[in-house]
């Protein structure tokens, strides 16, 4: 292409156009061939000008390149994440699946045991045989509670959490927890008060609210420093109120925005055992059920628990 | 109790342990209990003339599974009537309990007093003669 013929105007519009579409074509030759010492001038400012771009450019698709190779590996780790969290879950599913029939047996035969035994042995001198019968039916218990744990936690984790509801009296669900936890409540001479003065009755899961209140129960004598615990059962308006009240060690306030959160636990780890995921599970069976639960507490004054359920 | 003695139940489960323990159980308290690990086999024998008060079915069973067994129970006219309890460790979504229509379920792990309850009710309404 030669330029040698137009005007100065045009010749610059013209290089300009290239340079605009990414080309060039002003060489070093054609810039000393340049008779005028201003057009000089202007070619050489035109070619480092058309350098400059198409350096910004490679610079511009390399960084393209480098964020879509960031986009991709983005979108390959959460992939991965996705199928680990899947991974977990079945595992979770089969796990707990798996591990109900040897309970189930387990079970039976434990209570069998205890049906059978001879009064005579619990005159062993050392450990009475009927207090280890007690404990193993206690262990093997604790260990179907887990099971059962883990079974609510995978369902809900795939959002299959699956209620079985029918018609519930939740003093009875109280009354049966509070049975429950007979033994641990006279270990730590903990005065429990129940105020249950009428039926509260509605159509709930009850092995599922049998596990809400357990946990409150749980935590009520776990972190209630052994002062007493008060359980409430009432109607008000359209709601079904169970509240669990302790005087214990509290949540601190940064925590109890946390507390319903999986994992989750006031206390640190090192002081008290369980996987803490009672209270999460708790809230999702609540939820599930079309209900709400709240927690008010104050460090060194106490936790109150308040489950609501629609009647 | 003792107008129960002898009742006829039926076990179809594939792990040895279990049904032993229910079979054995059971035994004591005064069923003629006939246990199977095999569901064919359970077939066989219900279709040979055994006539149990009530069939505890298993539902995970390698060869004919629970649901083919309920199946081919409820296809022959003099089976389909007798009661059965599923006996399954009731993750929904794996075993697929419910898709059995009518049918009770037994969850695993369960207190030997909740399977004496259901047995011993399904006892009381079993039909006289058997």
């Amino acid at each position: 292409v030669s330029w040698g013929g137009s005007n100065p105007t045009d010749r610059i519009l013209m290089h300009l156009a290239e340079i605009g579409a990414g080309r060039c074509s002003i060489t070093d030759d054609s810039i000393v061939a340049e008779p005028d010492p201003d057009m000089r001038q202007v070619l050489l400012g035109l070619l480092v000008l058309h350098e400059d771009l198409s350096y910004a450019g490679r610079q511009r698709t390399e960084a393209e390149t480098a964020l879509l190779r960031v986009a991709v590996e983005r979108e390959r780790l959460l992939e991965e994440r996705r199928e680990a969290v899947e991974a977990r879950d079945h595992f979770l599913a089969v796990a707990a699946h798996e591990l109900r029939t040897p309970l189930a047996t387990l079970t039976l035969l434990v209570d069998h045991l205890v049906a059978m035994r001879a009064p005579t042995l619990d005159f062993d001198p050392v450990i009475g045989q009927g207090q280890q019968l007690t404990m193993l039916k206690r262990q093997v218990e604790r260990l179907s509670a887990l099971v059962v744990e883990m079974l609510d936690i995978s369902q809900i984790t795939s959002g299959h959490l699956d209620l079985v509801p029918g018609l519930v009296d939740l003093r009875d669900v109280v009354r049966e927890v509070i049975d429950h936890f007979d033994l641990e409540i006279q270990r730590r001479h903990v005065a429990v008060r129940v105020d249950a003065p009428e039926p509260v009755r509605g159509f709930w899961d009850a092995a599922r609210l049998d596990r809400v209140v357990t946990n409150l129960m749980a935590n009520a004598l776990k972190y209630g420093a052994g002062r007493p615990v008060e359980v409430s059962v009432r109607a008000e308006g359209s709601w079904a109120l169970v509240v669990v009240r302790d005087h214990g060690v509290g949540i601190p306030d940064e925590e109890q925005n946390k507390t319903f959160g999986p994992f989750a636990r006031a206390v640190t780890a090192r002081h008290h055992a369980g996987l803490g995921l009672g209270l999460w599970i708790s809230e999702q069976i609540v939820e599930a059920s079309g209900g709400r639960i709240k927690v008010d507490s104050r460090p060194e004054e106490g936790s109150t628990f308040t489950v609501e359920l629609p009647l | 109790v003792s107008s129960l003695t002898n009742l006829p139940l039926m076990i179809v489960d594939d792990d040895d342990d279990l049904r032993d323990t229910i079979a054995d159980i059971m035994s004591a308290q005064g069923y003629t209990v006939a246990a199977f690990a095999d569901a064919r086999a359970a077939l066989a024998a219900l279709e040979g003339g055994q006539t149990p008060f009530l069939i505890l079915l298993d539902l995970m069973m390698p060869g004919m599974s629970g649901w083919e067994f309920r199946a081919a129970q409820l296809k022959n006219p003099r089976l389909a009537l007798i009661p059965v309890v599923v006996v399954t460790a009731a993750n929904t979504f794996i075993d697929g309990a419910p898709t059995l229509p009518d049918i009770e379920l037994l969850r695993k792990p369960f207190e030997l007093d909740t399977l004496l309850a259901l047995v011993g009710r399904y006892a009381a309404a079993a039909p006289p003669g058997l």
